[in-house]
């Protein structure tokens, strides 16, 4: 039985967040959701969790372009306060953005699992959520 | 009668001018002649002509004795009487107490009576006696004793006729071994010397003469030197020369020239000539010193034509030089520092400040130029600046200037050479490329922020699309194909919306022809108002404008619509919740330049976070579900396709205000 899931979706595009949502859904592994519409409301949230293990997502699925607090700005204060967390939070990027400039500047993040080009498959999405919590799983 | 009073004085003051071979070359017969009839006249059996030298009386003439010579301590007189008329006359010689014992007296010729006058030579010398004697004593009456003067005088004319022909004939000598050292010196010159007379026809040619031109003198004397030596195309020249020559009166110019001559073999090479003039019996001649100049003519081209070489180098770079001496003064300046050549020849030997002063120029350039060699000798090596000057048409002209030092082998400073190089253009390419590399980075910017754009508002519309159809195809509920199929529709819209709004942007930046008119800035207000009606109305927005400094802007009128719009709606979009929107639109003017400016008292922007990002397309600072990002962006493109400036003063939670800066509006 896999684990459940504690992810959160910070994207401002509510029809991708809905058709995420629903390909998770998809893949029949049983997952919370937490949606942000932007970075700042992402990054508030975390930071009051930060201590709380339980409380902190299990992966992060980063939109990079949104209002008020872009996925890079969003970064710059998530890799502060990463080091404080209990456990692994695996972070994904996904973006529309087909710039290598972007892709680049990603991987260069070490907080950053990898880089995932619009649109999400379902394959994809399974893979995350079975392989991520292997080394270090929770009973 | 007179007597000497001592006839026998000191012999050292006796003067022998002549040696006694002078009186041998003296005719025997005039004299013999002269001393007969001075015996005859005086009736005397013994008459003699002496000549006197040191030790000796020498009998050149006489008669009735038999002696040639006495020795003069033998002799009756002294030798320096010197007046005409000292006349000796001794008529009884017993009975005379200097000479009773002289042993002439006493013996052979046994002399009792003696009447002797001095011989005086044309330089006042008496240089010998006539005389006559008796063996008996006796007197001289008044005719014999004047016939006896005159026949003196005869010999005297005589000796001193003789003398001078002696003299000439010295002379001669003298004039012929003078002439032996001319020749000395005609042969063996290690000059060529070439004589020729007034016709200009070769009378000497020495051998020097015969190695250079290569004719014998055997050939070459009775030549014309013109047919000689003198090369074909000067010969007209020279004929005009020697015909000037002709006049006595013409100066000739004693100076050496150099000119071309011509060899015996038809080859032709320099000399130095120089032409002395001389007269010799009555006849002009002209004496030429020739040397042969080749060598030193090589080797003078050589280094004329290296001076040549390097000055034409330097005269055509186009390179402003010039050479100071360790005092600043000018020692070289080539056309490319002054062009003029009056003022460039007036700066050598002067310095920048006296050159100021000639120009009429100001003296802060002399000053600033002295610090700046004062500085390179400071400092021992070389300075460079750039200098920028306008021309007469008021461009900016550009120069490198560099000096340096140059010092010599003890590090005493000998020169200091300057460069300048005109770097204008180099200086215009580097503007235009730095305007260029703004303009490009600019674009590149502009770029990314469409690919930027093309990324996430239009592939992300495509990306959703594209998951809604695989979700609508998979499907098999007819509810869930519905609700999917109603969420492809706002993408559709934002997607239409997005493209059409990406396709004006790119037009502003390729509308370079678009019109341009006076706007009415109330007009344009008023049609923005009308516009967003229904936002003004349901937030009860206040907005006042005063354009009263500046009512008009020159503008296309498309622009204007579209910057009042964005604006405006701005304001209303990110209004404050706590406060009712108040808005000021206002114009001030600047020389020819108009600045808009719309104040609000919204939301305001945290410029320290979003300084970069501000006008950049698709940034949203604010949760507003009409953000989009791209009023801003387009407002900036069209204000900057018109060649002005946005920019934006912000206080959160206090209020924002955008200024709009319309450039070239002075009609």
């Amino acid at each position: 039985m896999t684990p459940e899931k504690n992810i959160f979706l910070i994207d401002d595009d509510k029809l991708f967040v809905f058709l995420t949502k629903k390909s998770i859904q998809e893949t029949d592994i049983v997952a919370h959701i937490k949606e942000f519409g932007d970075g700042q409301a992402a990054i508030e949230y975390i930071r009051e969790i930060a201590s709380n293990a339980e409380l902190l997502p299990d992966i992060i699925f980063l939109d990079l372009s949104m209002p008020i607090m872009d996925g890079w700005e969003f970064l710059k204060e998530y890799i502060l306060i990463q080091p404080t967390f209990g456990k692994k939070v695996e972070l994904y990027i996904f973006s529309s953005s087909i710039s290598p400039h972007d892709i680049e500047r990603a991987n260069n993040i070490a907080a950053v699992n990898d880089f995932i080009i619009k649109p999400l498959k379902k394959d994809k999405i399974r893979e995350i959520l079975t392989s991520e919590n292997e080394p270090e799983s929770k009973e | 009668m007179k007597v000497s009073s001592s006839p026998k004085s000191e012999p050292d003051q006796i003067a022998a001018p002549y040696h006694l071979h002078v009186f041998d070359m003296l005719p025997d017969l005039e004299f013999n002649n002269i001393a007969l009839l001075a015996a005859q006249i005086c009736n005397t059996s013994i008459s003699v002509i002496s000549f006197t030298d040191n030790t000796r009386s020498l009998f050149k003439a006489k008669s009735g004795v038999n002696l040639t010579e006495i020795s003069l301590d033998d002799a009756f007189y002294v030798n320096d009487l010197t007046k005409e008329d000292d006349i000796l006359i001794i008529e009884d010689t017993f009975s005379n107490k200097f000479i009773f014992d002289n042993p002439l007296v006493t013996g052979y010729p046994n002399i009792r009576f003696f009447a002797g006058i001095p011989l005086i030579d044309k330089d006042r010398y008496a240089v010998g006696h006539l005389f006559v004697a008796d063996n008996k004593p006796r007197d001289l009456s008044h005719q014999q004793l004047s016939g006896l003067k005159m026949l003196g005088k005869q010999a005297e004319a005589l000796l001193n006729l003789q003398l001078q022909v002696a003299d000439l004939e010295k002379a001669d000598e003298a004039s012929r071994n003078s002439e032996e050292q001319m020749n000395t010196i005609f042969v063996n010159a290690i000059d060529a010397v070439i004589m020729m007379d007034d016709k200009g026809v070769i009378v000497q040619w020495n051998p020097k003469a015969e190695t250079i031109f290569g004719w014998k003198a055997k050939e070459a004397i009775g030549k014309y030197v013109h047919e000689t030596i003198v090369p074909e195309r000067h010969r007209v020249a020279h004929l005009k020369r020697m015909k000037r020559y002709e006049h006595p009166d013409e100066p000739i110019i004693n100076k050496t020239i150099e000119i071309t001559a011509l060899r015996k073999d038809n080859t032709e090479f320099d000399i130095a000539l120089g032409v002395s003039p001389t007269v010799i019996n009555g006849n002009r001649f002209f004496i030429n010193f020739i040397s042969d100049i080749t060598d030193r003519k090589l080797a003078t081209n050589k280094l004329d034509k290296q001076k040549e070489f390097y000055e034409s180098i330097l005269n055509s770079l186009p390179t402003d030089i010039a050479v100071f001496d360790p005092n600043h003064t000018y020692l070289f300046v080539n056309p490319g520092a002054i062009k003029d050549e009056e003022f460039r020849k007036y700066i050598v030997g002067k310095d920048d400040f006296q050159y100021c002063e000639y120009r009429k120029r100001d003296r802060s350039i002399a000053q600033k130029r002295r610090d700046q060699f004062l500085e390179v000798k400071k400092a021992g090596k070389e300075i460079r600046w750039e200098d920028t000057i306008r021309d007469a048409e008021g461009n900016p002209i550009t120069h490198l200037r560099r000096l340096f030092p140059v010092h010599d082998d003890r590090g005493e400073l000998t020169m200091v050479i300057g460069f300048g190089i005109d770097i204008t253009d180099r200086k215009i390419m580097e503007e235009k490329q730095t305007a260029i590399m703004k303009q490009v980075s600019a674009q590149n910017v502009q770029l990314i922020d469409f690919c930027n754009i093309v990324s996430h508002n239009l592939r992300a519309p495509l990306v959703n699309m594209g998951m809604l159809v695989k979700f609508i195809e998979e499907s098999k509920d007819e509810e869930e194909q519905k609700l999917l199929i109603s969420k492809l529709e706002p993408v559709i819209d934002h997607l239409n919306t997005t493209f059409n709004e990406l396709v004006e942007s790119i037009q502003i930046k390729q509308d370079l022809e678009i019109k341009y008119e006076n706007m009415l800035l109330a007009d344009c207000l008023q049609r923005t108002i009308e516009g967003l009606k229904t936002e003004i109305s349901n937030s009860k927005a206040v907005i006042e404008a005063d354009f009263s400094l500046a009512p008009k802007i020159y503008c296309p009128s498309k622009y204007l619509f579209s910057i009042f719009h964005n604006l405006v709606s701005n304001t209303l979009k990110y209004q404050s919740p706590k406060r009712t929107p108040h808005i000021e639109l206002k114009t001030e003017r600047i020389n020819d330049t108009i600045i808009l400016s719309v104040k609000d008292n919204g939301l305001g922007i945290d410029l320290e976070k979003h300084k970069e990002n501000f006008f950049k397309i698709g940034k949203v600072f604010h949760r507003h579900p009409d953000a989009k990002g791209f009023g801003l962006f387009m407002t900036k493109t069209q204000v900057e396709a018109m060649n002005g400036n946005i920019w934006v003063d912000s206080t959160p939670d206090e209020g924002s205000t955008f200024y709009v800066e319309f450039k070239n509006q002075d009609r």
